[in-house]
């Protein structure tokens, strides 16, 4: 890896995650109004949205302390953190060096608690409440996450996801095993559920019995508010990469050529694409889980999850 | 050529996932009808596997089970349920004596029991298909588990076709399935059964206004 690739990859993938997550979020906002027979806003709405939150005063409650003034600040830079150790155009990570999946996982816990201690700090009875709900979500989340990932690693025998992905493209029967499919399925699940989409929580809604991640973030405002805004479309993106770029690496640039970089960018647009089209699927085919059923879909990824991983171990 | 066996068994092993995670669906839904849908992918999955298996071994007699149980399990039998449940208008929730969440796990204790049990008769069987044997014996223990836990006389129903899809599919991976008139003689059992059952199911509903076999107990006095 020389030089010139040191600092034009990790630049283009910063490019990439950060510009196109909100491009995301509208494209699935737009497709989701255009099943329901609505025009719906532009793709490009979450960017205005951006700017407009971004020109705009921050109010602060009187009790917050720093950590609710921290928190924006860490959740956006743990995911743009983690937008450096996950492979997006090219099967080489930048920060290779620095951490695998484990960091990853971790990476997006640091969010979400600080995100959790700072809808406490402000007093207020909704953010406590969406803090709680997040926090219980996240106890059957994380384990089948983990579980999951760790299956991927031991077939592949790495734990760092641009050596996953490599091995996935080199030795393409690998993906032919049942453990696999498992983990997909779970991974699956999780991903809806830490996206905080459709029958986990509504992404939509600020009604006080349905709210999980909105509830969280109800006092936050003008840049804080905007830095949280992008991190959670950021999060969306980068989970659909993780899938991807794992399970289905084909097209994937192994050298840093542009006509490599420029098919796997073409690939890689329409594979995400896909997968949001498939989230605006399941959006629409179900009603948001009563928040006493979500722990039922989760614990579905835990099991599935756990026998991923021991069917592995087992079988093979 | 082994390449091409390593592909194919992988296969089946893939398919074979599936239908257990459809009977995971049959554990943790709170919903009839979701659960009869599991139903009918699954018993679609279990044909498809069995027309692979008769593609891949050449025995030929497996494609009439295959056509046989695509008639029956994906059509009739789900379409009879449905039938049942639109024409006594039952609530929708399944009913449990043990809650969703608890058994999900005990579902996947069982999971577990069935991949550590088989494992010892694997290691002297030839090495492809390996997931098949421990799914079908996964199958059978949660549609057991099914018919014991749930309230429902339908879900009971379910449980026992869960039953004998694991013991279809224990056949089919292990012995490329039974002769076909012992097969053609279950299939026209497992409908029998089903028929008389969503008879049963019908007068149980007529009798207590209810399908909920507890309420059987009323019988005694």
């Amino acid at each position: 890896m020389d030089v010139a690739s040191k600092i034009v990859l990790p630049l283009l993938q910063l490019i990439v995650i950060v510009g196109l997550a909100p491009l995301v979020k509208g494209f699935i906002n737009k497709i989701e109004a255009r099943f329901q027979n609505r025009r719906g806003p532009s793709i490009f709405q979450p960017y205005y949205n951006l700017i407009k939150l971004l020109r705009k005063d921050a109010v602060v409650s009187e009790t917050a302390s720093w950590i609710f003034r921290a928190t924006p600040y860490v959740t956006f830079i743990s995911i743009l953190i983690i937008a450096l150790l996950v492979p997006v155009l090219s099967s080489t990570v930048p920060a290779n060096f620095t951490g695998d999946v484990i960091l990853i996982i971790y990476l997006f816990a640091l969010g979400r608690f600080f995100l959790a201690l700072s809808s406490l700090d402000t007093g207020s009875a909704f953010g406590g409440m969406g803090g709680m709900r997040e926090m219980m979500v996240s106890t059957m989340a994380e384990p089948a996450l983990m579980l999951s990932v760790f299956t991927v690693s031991l077939a592949t025998g790495s734990t760092n996801l641009g050596n996953i992905t490599s091995t996935m493209v080199d030795q393409s029967t690998i993906l032919l095993n049942p453990s696999l499919f498992l983990a997909f399925a779970a991974l699956a699940i999780v991903i809806i559920a830490e996206a905080g989409r459709i029958p986990v929580d509504n992404p939509f809604t600020h009604l006080e019995l349905t709210m999980i991640h909105e509830g969280m973030i109800l006092e936050f405002s003008g840049r804080y508010l905007a830095l949280i805004e992008w991190a959670s479309s950021m999060k969306l993106l980068l989970l659909l990469t993780i899938l991807v770029n794992t399970f289905l690496p084909w097209g994937i640039a192994s050298d840093m050529t542009f006509p490599a970089m420029l098919i796997s960018f073409a690939l890689y647009v329409v594979k995400i694409g896909f997968f949001a089209f498939l989230i605006v699927i399941l959006e629409m085919s179900f009603a948001k889980l009563r928040i006493f059923r979500v722990p039922n879909l989760l614990g579905t990824a835990l099991v599935l999850s756990i026998l991923a991983i021991i069917s592995l171990y087992v079988v093979g | 050529m082994t390449h091409q066996i390593i592909v194919n068994s992988r296969t089946i092993d893939i398919l074979a996932v599936l239908m257990l995670m459809s009977t995971i669906v049959l554990i943790g839904s709170s919903r009839l009808r979701v659960c009869i849908w599991a139903y009918a992918l699954r018993s679609f999955v279990l044909a498809l596997v069995s027309g692979l298996i008769a593609y891949f071994s050449g025995i030929h007699h497996i494609y009439v089970a295959t056509g046989v149980s695509i008639a029956l399990k994906v059509i009739v039998i789900p379409g009879f349920l449905f039938y049942i449940i639109n024409k006594i208008k039952i609530k929708e929730d399944v009913e449990s004596f043990i809650n969703y969440t608890l058994s999900l796990f005990i579902a996947c204790g069982l999971i577990l029991i069935a991949y550590y049990s088989t494992q010892s008769i694997l290691t002297f069987e030839n090495v492809f298909m390996r997931h098949c044997l421990p799914v079908s014996l996964a199958i059978t223990l949660l549609g057991f588990f099914v018919m014991i836990s749930r309230k429902k006389a339908i879900t009971q129903i379910l449980g026992l076709l869960a039953m004998e899809d694991g013991l279809f599919f224990a056949a089919l991976s292990t012995s490329y399935g039974m002769p076909l008139v012992v097969e053609l003689g279950v299939f026209f059992d497992i409908l029998v059964s089903v028929i008389i059952m969503g008879i049963y199911v019908y007068r149980i509903k007529e009798t207590f206004d209810t399908i909920d076999t507890d309420t059987l107990r009323e019988l005694r006095e």
